[in-house]
């Protein structure tokens, strides 16, 4: 299984990134991917991407920047509006991350 | 981390339908004060709670109707907890993630956490809800808040 390491960030860091956070790990685990995941608010992305390798983003409020890896709206998998195209979108970034 | 049950968190007096708000505004400051008479959270939840809103909105559209998750920090909070509202008409919240998208909410959900549950699993449920027709159709057109409340219960487990 090849290992990605995925911050999950939304306004306040605990309640929307947990829902999401969950939901995306197993979605890669079906796919074939291991993912470790960690939850925070916008404020927090600049130092966890300091401290840690981190190979994408996935969010629920805007974040403060672009970042140089990947990040990825996810208030379509929340809510299950566009549940399809977040995961085709995460499936696509994941591979290319090769 | 100690485990917390649904039943604990949801609650027959925590969901109110039909009642009438002008505003978001005044939403907060109703559903704040229930709040703390009943000693689930303190008196810096309204500020909190609507400053958390204005940052980080929470406004959802789901397949069905939009729904509102606003929340705030767990040192606001006494006893956790979820209250789901069901005004007698739509109020604006503006749309999570999305500074300039809109939603008209009929259902919301108030959500009160401390540190110290294991809300993943309810998160989850809940979020997988939102696609759910016949919970949302419940939601949205009981009359009963025990219907609503049975139903979530079941739901939930």
């Amino acid at each position: 299984m090849k290992g990605l390491n995925i911050l999950s960030v939304c306004g306040s860091g605990t309640v929307t990134s947990s829902m999401i956070a969950q939901k995306v790990k197993e979605i890669l685990r079906e796919n074939g991917y291991q993912a470790k995941t960690v939850e925070t608010n916008p404020n927090g992305v600049d130092s966890e991407l300091s401290s840690g390798k981190w190979d994408i983003i996935v969010h629920t409020s805007p974040l403060k920047r672009k970042y140089d890896i990947p990040s990825i709206n996810a208030v379509g998998l929340l809510t299950g509006m566009d549940e399809e195209g977040f995961i085709e979108e995460l499936l696509t970034t994941a591979a290319k991350l090769g | 981390m100690t485990e917390i049950f649904t039943d604990q968190l949801i609650k027959k007096n925590l969901i109110k339908i039909n009642q009438h708000y002008e505003s978001q505004e005044e939403f907060f400051k109703q559903i704040s004060s229930w709040l703390q008479e009943n000693n689930y959270v303190t008196d810096t939840f309204l500020g909190a709670i609507t400053e958390r809103e204005r940052q980080f909105p929470t406004g959802l559209h789901t397949p069905y109707f939009d729904v509102a998750i606003p929340h705030t920090d767990p040192k606001h909070i006494e006893k956790p907890f979820i209250a789901v509202v069901r005004p007698d008409s739509s109020i604006d919240f503006k749309e999570m993630g999305n500074l300039e998208g809109n939603t008209s909410v009929r259902l919301i959900f108030v959500i009160g956490f401390k540190h110290s549950e294991n809300q993943l699993i309810i998160l989850q449920k809940l979020m997988s809800m939102f696609s759910d027709q016949n919970m949302m159709n419940i939601c949205l057109n009981s009359n009963e808040e025990l219907v609503i409340y049975n139903a979530l219960m079941e739901y939930f487990d």
